[in-house]
């Protein structure tokens, strides 16, 4: 039993203190900083012509392509979650199940992507997937294709890399809850007759469920918010909320629209997870039973 | 399940293969005696593009603050998360839930508006003090920081739920004070998590490009942005030469913190005493 | 052993630190003062140049100023302008600005206005460029470049251009979308379309369906040189670049209607902490030098008279008298404030 004496309540305070404090300083109020310029009317001259209104707001909803590219970006983001899943889910399990030595090799390995960053992985996959790249280049030399391949800037391609940037966020998620279920459990379900899977699937699953849970929320998360994979491999032609907000202010000087944008897309991020985790530890909670 | 191992580290093998496709080819590419794209080299190979890189100033300049800001990332990030994970502990449990949410909020918010947001308050507010809060190494720091401690906080919490209180006590119960607990008993059983949490501090402040967009010094650049400049105009060997750089560096990073502090095994449940 | 360890570790980023921690510089800095000089610009080769033609002359004149170049695009630049528009110390002592984005800088009181006492070149300054507030630094007509080797027929015309079976072999880059706009109200009009572009949106957007969108410009270089697209539209200058680079020869068609060009300028924010720097900077970008080392490795034309070009050079570069009649001074303005509208329409067009 933890005792928490107004002793210890102090230093937590103490200790908490300086992250705290910069969170504050350095993310809650410049971000409540920007947030008068969305009730602003549009300018070319400054942030915000002054003036209070919901426009930018109810413009999200009802531009076609404003609203177009957020929904856009969060069935990407959704999709890209859900193929990440599912391409952790054997790899996890391969890697925990795995003798010590391969585990920590392995990890390091599924690390790799996620720590070589956005940048360098887009632009490798730039010249992998591009119509004068690689891949591009080779399949018409041996006639399999006879004019450029045209798969960049398509979603399909976006969701793929950055379910692959994702991965080793999810796997991390899972792994250590997958490690300390431990095979007996699911052994003794076999030896009663259970099929490999279901074993899995009964025993299992509903432990690692928060890991999952945790891990796919942050990656949904930072797949909406993300940046440069969609820039580079996305161009043009598949819009998605960061790059479409940086260009909102930059190209077209509208800081109203673009800091309106923003908000709703945090907002709609917060609201979606919140639902998801609720309704998941509903169902978790049913599963148990 | 052992016969359903090899399926398993089928899929394994082919998603690990394809995710990290992007390495061999940035090392291919680098090699080009040519600075276009064309395969096969029409020039053949060379190794000459790294050689010039140290003349690349901004992608060399880029290399080298990039290194400086990320160790000194890796240093704050990872105190201020793990006072903050003992801060929590030690505080009333019902709290961990909101603190825990605060830590990850830096994640939940498009980077490049939060960078945006930053300069023009740090801008307006160094005008209301007078001081220049804009385009310096700390209030860069400052930020990479910011967006690191979702990380570190998170590592070092779970180092810090792993740790006994029993030893504690013992500690405690054997006269010494809690300052030196923390530092004799606590803090050496938390040395995986530490480590494995400077160490992604570092990584991820490495690789970041959208806070030091807007908050780096007039004069300096990071790799990432003086990166992804270069590829606005041209995807040539000397960026991918770069690229395999900074990649070789993360490799004997890992392989040094997976010798010395056992990395890869802090993932694996190390943590557990 | 594991002591030594920790102190072998130690040691190394200790010593890491000391080494890539010279590159911090002294602590916060105050922007720029009596002995710095911040210019903010495009990055690229645009800085690259800058730095070896601009600066030796700048240190003729201030040799204990030190120059610093702020690193980022022009969006982070003119984001950072505005967020220090109205204060009394910026960051920026000189920035480019495109033509695009002046009059937007100008409309929110970021700029200085400028003395022209106070620069050497200003007599010479080509008179359809002066502006109040900005010398212009270097300039090209936009035009139509395409590959001759593919379109074997002579190109004059904005009319061939928006031709469907030629729209179908051009290309163009996002960000050059309003040139198309621009150039099909020219051909609305028949002559200067004035403030107002919207004559030309439909003739632009039926090409836009046609045209072979691209996300950058290194995409876009590509696919001119590797023949995917045989056409676009930009500046005389991007077609002579991309003609050395690969070694064919495209060609920059001024058309019979008339077009405009495009001018990047440098101007002083009003809130620079190091004028007297500035203006000398301003002064070095006009030398003549500065201005011949820009024609000839970047390709623009040089916006002072008094500059001597190699005879080839000048044609390839600058425009001929009859050239000359045949641009527009647009009404940037006005474009600026049609470009939200214009970009939609071209996203939609090209989807």
């Amino acid at each position: 039993m933890k005792k928490t004496s107004s002793h210890s309540r102090l230093y937590s305070w103490l200790l908490l203190g300086p992250g705290v404090l910069l969170l504050t300083v350095m993310l809650i109020i410049p971000m409540l900083g920007v947030l008068p310029f969305s009730f602003g009317e549009r300018t070319s001259s400054g942030f915000s012509g002054g003036g209070f209104s919901f426009d930018n707001y109810v413009r999200l909803f009802t531009d076609e392509y404003l609203r177009g590219v957020i929904i856009r970006t969060f069935v990407i983001a959704a999709v890209t979650t859900l193929l990440a899943l599912i391409l952790a889910m054997p790899m996890t399990y391969f890697i925990s199940r795995s003798k010590p030595r391969l585990k920590g090799f392995l990890m390091i390995l599924i690390l790799f992507p996620l720590l070589a960053g956005g940048v360098v992985q887009s632009i490798g996959w730039v010249a992998i997937l591009s119509s004068s790249g690689i891949i591009s280049q080779w399949l018409q030399s041996s006639g399999v294709i006879d004019r450029p391949l045209e798969i960049m800037q398509t979603p399909q391609t976006i969701i793929i890399i950055m379910a692959l940037i994702d991965l080793p966020m999810i796997v991390l998620a899972i792994q250590s809850s997958m490690d300390s279920v431990g095979d007996s459990t699911e052994r003794a379900a076999q030896s009663l007759g259970a099929s490999k899977f279901r074993a899995f699937w009964t025993v299992t699953m509903p432990q690692i469920m928060p890991g999952i849970v945790a891990g796919t929320s942050l990656a949904f998360v930072l797949t909406v918010n993300a940046y440069p994979t969609p820039v580079l491999i996305g161009g043009s032609q598949v819009r998605m909320a960061s790059p479409e907000i940086y260009s909102i202010v930059t190209r077209d000087g509208d800081w109203t629209q673009g800091t309106a944008m923003a908000l709703i897309v945090v907002a709609l991020s917060f609201v979606i997870v919140g639902v998801y985790a609720k309704l998941m530890s509903q169902r978790f909670d049913k599963w148990r039973r | 399940m052992k016969t359903q191992r090899p399926l398993l580290g089928a899929i394994t093998l082919l998603v690990f293969v394809i995710s990290l496709l992007p390495v061999p080819v940035l090392i291919w590419m680098s090699l080009f005696n040519q600075s276009y794209l064309v395969v096969p080299p029409v020039g053949g190979y060379t190794l000459d593009w790294y050689f010039q890189l140290p003349m690349q100033r901004e992608l060399f300049g880029g290399l080298t603050y990039s290194l400086n800001l990320a160790a000194w990332t890796a240093v704050f990030s990872t105190v201020l998360g793990v006072l903050a994970a003992f801060g929590v502990r030690l505080g009333a449990v019902k709290r961990s839930g909101l603190v825990e949410n605060l830590m990850t909020l830096p994640l939940t918010v498009p980077n490049i508006v939060l960078s945006m947001a930053l300069y023009i308050f740090l801008f307006r507010l160094g005008d209301m003090i007078g001081l220049s809060l804009i385009g310096n190494f700390y209030s860069l720091l400052a930020g990479h920081v910011l967006i690191t401690l979702p990380w570190t906080f998170r590592l070092a919490s779970a180092g810090v739920l792993g740790l006994s209180e029993d030893l504690e006590r013992a500690s405690l119960d054997l006269g010494r004070g809690r300052l030196q607990t923390f530092f004799r008993v606590s803090l050496p059983l938390l040395k995986p998590a530490v480590f494995s949490s400077a160490m992604l501090a570092f990584i991820f402040s490495f690789g970041n490009l959208e806070i030091s967009l807007f908050l780096v010094a007039p004069g300096e650049t990071t790799l990432p942005v003086a990166m992804m400049q270069y590829v606005e105009t041209r995807l040539d060997p000397t960026v991918a030469a770069m690229a395999v750089v900074q990649l070789t560096l993360i490799v004997v990073l890992l392989a040094l913190a997976n010798k010395l502090f056992g990395f890869g095994r802090t993932f694996t449940g190390g943590l557990k005493q | 052993m594991k002591k030594t360890t920790k102190i072998v570790l130690g040691a190394a980023i200790a010593g890491t630190l000391a080494l890539t921690g010279c590159s911090t510089g002294s602590g916060p800095n105050e922007g720029s003062d009596e002995s710095r000089l911040v210019v903010g610009s495009f990055g690229g080769d645009y800085d690259s140049f800058l730095k070896s033609f601009v600066d030796p002359v700048f240190r003729e004149a201030m040799p204990d100023t030190e120059i610093l170049y702020s690193s980022g695009d022009t969006a982070t630049l003119k984001t950072k302008l505005l967020a220090e528009t109205g204060s009394e110390r910026g960051t920026f002592d000189v920035v480019q600005l495109s033509d695009k984005d002046m009059p937007a800088m100008k409309e929110a009181g970021a700029l200085l206005k400028l003395d022209p006492s106070k620069i050497n070149n200003w007599e010479n300054i080509q008179e359809s460029l002066i502006d109040d507030y900005c010398v212009p630094h270097i300039h090209s007509a936009i035009g139509i470049t395409y590959n001759p080797e593919i379109i074997t027929d002579e190109i004059t015309d904005w009319g061939q251009f928006f031709d469907p079976d030629f729209a179908s072999k051009a290309g163009q880059w996002e960000r050059w979308s309003d040139y198309v706009f621009y150039g099909a109200a020219v051909d609305a009009a028949g002559g200067d379309p004035g403030t107002d572009l919207s004559p030309g949106y439909d003739t632009a957007t039926d090409a836009a369906k046609l045209m072979r969108p691209y996300g950058t410009s290194t995409q876009i270089k590509a696919g001119l040189i590797s023949g995917e697209i045989a056409a676009l539209v930009n500046t005389r200058a991007n077609a002579a670049q991309w003609s050395a680079e690969s070694g064919q020869e495209f060609m920059s068609v001024v058309p019979d209607e008339g077009t405009r060009e495009y001018v990047s300028s440098s101007c002083i924010p009003a809130n620079s902490q190091n004028v007297a720097a500035a203006y000398e900077y301003l002064n070095a970008e006009l030398d003549s030098s500065a201005q011949q080392g820009f024609a000839e490795k970047m390709f623009y034309a040089p916006t002072v008279t008094n500059v001597e070009l190699d005879p080839a050079l000048h044609a390839a570069i600058s425009l001929s008298d009859d050239e000359a009649k045949r641009i527009y001074t647009p009404d940037m303005a006005a474009i600026t404030k049609a470009m939200p509208e214009m970009g939609r329409l071209w996203t939609e067009a090209t989807r």
